[in-house]
């Protein structure tokens, strides 16, 4: 499984081989919510994860 | 790893090459995409997954059918319009998922066909709502017609309550949390059943049953599932729903009072996790064979 660095706390992170971009991790160290990004390189990073939007939903 | 579709090459957008098979349209991958992946990758689909968060839409058609399974409403909207624009089928088309995704047009298809819901009364303000309580009685339900998982769904008691949540509901920025949806409190044990619709078939039904204090059954609240029955009744008109809304795949919630069925709402990207774990019913299989007929169609 890929780490990769917390954007917020710094620790390290765990994702799983099957994670897809846009997909949603809580960082259990700091509590942060990350979400997966991936350049087009195919080099991942996590950011920030967008807040809930009032038409989130199914 | 997926890598993701790059539309923009060289400062410019290129054309999309029309091609066969599916277009898997999201923007938060959850489980339910990660398995709807699995299985269309294993019933040999040319599977392409676009990421609206980081790619532009283009009115070319990246495939034959586009699965729409954004998280945000608009999203899945706005997605749905442009592939059908392109020529694409969108599942579910934009106009199921905007009726769909907004509880006003939902229960306004729902009254044009003849299906009942809970005693509703809308109201597009404050003061609307102030009325739309004496004329509901209480207890009663408020919801904006926007949202999800149950959020800002509240349980009010009397009239104190209704006015301290509509001043709430006043400090936000969006038109549509400032619109209320008032129903009348419909007494069904704290549960629901909620039925899945595909290609004008029911593929089961499970119960969600409220935990820990909380009045809402929905599975993002902790609500608990359980495998349904179903009855002739309940799959016509879970059927009818879904004719009413127009859509492909859908998830329909149904209250249970007193022997009759009143709809609640309708989900147009529906999640599906607690309904597999209860049912075993194989979702994201069935649904890759419904696809592989629609394109043989």
């Amino acid at each position: 499984m890929p780490v990769l660095k917390c954007p917020i706390c710094g620790g390290d992170m765990e994702v799983p081989d099957d994670a897809l971009p846009g997909e949603l991790f809580e960082h259990e160290e700091c509590g942060a919510q990350l979400e997966l990004e991936v350049d087009e390189n195919g080099e991942m990073r996590l950011k920030q994860a967008e807040e809930v939007s009032e038409d989130w939903g199914e | 790893m997926d890598k993701v579709f790059i539309a923009r090459l060289g400062g410019g957008f290129r054309s999309l090459e029309m091609v066969g098979g599916v277009e898997l349209l999201l923007d938060v991958p959850r489980l339910e995409e990660k398995l709807i992946i699995k299985a269309l990758r294993g019933a040999g689909f040319e599977l392409r997954i676009t990421n609206v968060k980081y790619e532009p839409l283009t009115w070319d058609r990246p495939a034959e059918i586009s699965l729409v399974r954004t998280i945000s409403m608009l999203r899945a909207a706005y997605s749905a319009s442009v592939r059908e624009a392109s020529g694409a089928r969108a599942i579910n088309c934009s106009k199921a998922i905007l009726i769909s995704g907004d509880k006003i047009l939902t229960l306004s298809a729902l009254k044009s066909s003849g299906i009942d819901f809970p005693e509703s009364v809308v109201a597009l303000n404050g003061e609307a709502a102030e009325r739309a309580g004496e004329l509901l009685g209480y207890p009663l339900i408020d919801k904006p017609p926007i949202g999800s998982w149950g959020r800002l769904v509240t349980l009010i008691d009397n009239p104190k309550t209704l006015r301290s949540v509509i001043e709430h509901r006043q400090f936000y920025q969006s038109q549509a949390l400032k619109t209320h949806i008032l129903q009348r409190y419909v007494k069904a044990g704290c549960s629901d059943l909620r039925i899945l619709v595909l290609g004008g078939e029911v593929l089961g039904a499970i119960r969600r049953t409220a935990t820990n204090g909380d009045w809402r059954s929905n599975v993002a609240r902790g609500g608990v599932v359980e495998r349904a029955e179903l009855c002739e009744e309940l799959e016509e008109l879970a059927i009818r729903v879904a004719s009413a809304i127009g859509g492909e795949f859908l998830g329909v919630d149904v209250f249970e009072e007193d022997g009759r069925y009143l709809v609640n709402e309708v989900n147009g990207v529906p999640e599906f996790k607690g309904f597999m774990e209860a049912t075993e019913v194989d979702v994201p299989g069935i649904l890759a064979r419904y696809l592989k007929e629609v394109l043989r169609r």
